[in-house]
């Protein structure tokens, strides 16, 4: 078990205080930019020193503010994917497994270079400089230098790494893989736990989709990509009917009971672009429904997002755009087993 | 008459040898200010780099002789080859050192298999520009202590001129390299 509590102050604006525990498979680290994945990162790998704190891999104590333990980058058995590319441009790809694996014996460091490039089908790019290599060759090899070490854990920070690759990592290394990205698709597809971290720090973690679905803070939301999110107060609350009505300032939305609250009480409501339904003016009558003006009509590449007056932000597949026809919405929608209610 | 072409032999030994002292001495200490970010001594670098030492040397000194044209011309050379080393290291990408610090490399090894063979046309370069400079302030010097006539100081102005091409050739070439790096 690797579990991480740290706190570093880079500056009077931002601090890094972040307390979290890595199962044995891929943990996803998601926030946007400038929320300290890095930090966290290389301060797990040694580059970065915390102010306080403990960093614990496997039982074995990396950092300890207190007894003042900081082991060096190569003693913490971590291997590290940076952002940047960061082969070293005047190394052929061989040379820079080499270079990674020098302080092993000499047969060793045979075996091990040649078995990554084996592993990470380098054998036709491993006479290439990084330069002359394609993109996809320089990530195989600077995951392949991260793990020619033997790490007991690999971190992967925003490196592009896309499902496929992390099932080739997974088919030669077992440990745990903390990978701090921005992408919410990666994280569904490739991780077992999903951490999400805003401004500094953890706001949420858990299995992605009970975090993408259940969302417990606003800034946990809006991370997890609800783009629809009001601010308002309970209204009623109907018990007998099991729903509550919530003011969200202009308009009212029904909204399942809410056990243990008060009518006044502040919340937010969520909802995903996507869940949104804009309605035809002549469609039969439904909960949820309300009038809103229609601002602007943004065309995607697989999809058209519409944005309302409120702001209400809507995205439609191709087909259901069609379906509307010219009443491009008056009427929009919000299905109650969409919207997520944030105390 | 001949001309005396002892100055420009003195010239050229003189500079030679500082740049090549300041080549051996100034890139290690830069490396270090560009990793511990020591803007304070960088400064007192940049400068020193300005003070015109071999002349200053010609004015104070009672014989301008080759170890004291020397001496003073690393008063200006060091601190300069060390500012153009420490600007050219800062701007190494920091995920090449993070990276070799990862397998265990040492500052030392880190410094001659990373930053000298990436950034050793600017370093290159800075030894030129010395090289070409120190020329110019002897023959600056040479000429306050009239030992300067007009042959020798044609020649020590074409060294000069071809030292500053050497050194925009090979700063040219330093920066090329992360265009070529960023080619994929």
């Amino acid at each position: 078990m690797t579990s991480i509590r740290v706190k570093k102050r880079v500056s009077e604006a931002f601090a890094l205080e972040a307390d979290l525990s890595l199962g044995p498979g891929i943990t996803a680290l998601i926030g946007p930019p400038g929320a300290g994945k890095t930090l966290l990162l290389e301060m797990l790998a040694g580059l970065a020193t915390p102010d306080e704190g403990r960093i614990l891999l496997d039982d074995a104590i990396l950092f300890d503010g207190q007894a003042r333990v900081d082991l060096p980058p190569v003693r913490r058995a971590c291997g590290y994917v940076s952002q940047t590319d960061s082969l070293f441009p005047h190394r052929t790809l061989r040379q820079n497994l080499e270079f990674a694996a020098r302080r092993f014996p000499r047969l060793d460091r045979h075996r091990r270079v040649a078995e990554a490039i084996e592993h990470f089908t380098l054998a036709d790019a491993a006479a290439l400089r990084p330069a002359d290599a394609g993109p996809a060759e320089r990530l195989r090899c600077s995951i392949a230098r991260a793990l020619i070490g033997g790490p007991a854990l690999l971190l992967a920070d925003d490196a592009g790494i896309d499902g496929a690759l992390f099932a080739l990592i997974r088919a030669h290394f077992r440990g745990p893989i903390l990978v701090a990205a921005r992408d919410l698709d990666l994280a569904c597809t490739a991780a077992a736990e999903m951490a999400l971290l805003d401004g500094g720090r953890i706001v949420q973690r858990g299995v992605p989709r009970t975090v993408l679905d259940q969302p417990a803070t606003i800034d946990a939301a809006r991370l997890a990509g609800y783009e629809n999110l009001w601010q308002g107060t309970i209204a009623t609350l109907d018990r007998a009917a099991n729903q509550s009505r919530v003011e969200l300032g202009g308009f009212s939305l029904t909204v399942p009971y809410l056990p243990g609250h008060l009518r006044g009480d502040r919340l937010w409501v969520a909802i995903r672009a996507a869940a949104v339904r804009p309605r035809r003016d002549d469609a039969a009558p439904a909960p949820n429904v309300i009038p809103a003006e229609l601002v602007r009509i943004a065309e995607r590449a697989q999809s058209v997002r519409l944005e309302f007056a409120g702001p209400i932000v809507a995205e439609l597949s191709l087909s259901q755009f069609a379906a509307l026809g010219d009443n491009k919405s008056r009427l929009v929608e919000f299905p109650v087993e969409s919207l997520r209610v944030i105390l | 008459m001949t001309a005396d072409w002892s100055p420009l032999w003195l010239s050229l030994r003189v500079a030679l040898m500082v740049s090549v002292v300041a080549l051996v001495i100034a890139p290690w200490p830069a490396w270090r200010l560009a990793r511990r970010n020591w803007p304070v001594v960088a400064l007192i670098a940049r400068f020193l780099s300005i003070v015109p030492a071999v002349i200053v040397a010609a004015l104070v000194a009672p014989a301008l002789t080759w170890p004291i044209a020397v001496a003073a011309g690393l008063v200006r050379a060091v601190p300069y080859t060390l500012a153009v080393c420490h600007t050219a290291f800062q701007s190494l990408n920091p995920g090449y050192v993070k990276a070799a610090r990862m397998t265990g490399a040492s500052g030392w090894r880190i410094f001659y298999t990373l930053a000298l063979p990436l950034g050793g046309s600017v370093v290159l370069a800075a030894a030129a520009e010395v090289f070409s400079e120190t020329t110019l302030e002897m023959a600056v010097a040479l000429w306050i202590v009239g030992r300067l006539s007009a042959p020798p100081a044609g020649a020590i102005l074409l060294t000069a001129l071809a030292g500053m091409a050497l050194a925009l050739w090979l700063r040219r070439e330093a920066a090329a390299i992360p265009e070529r790096q960023a080619r994929s």
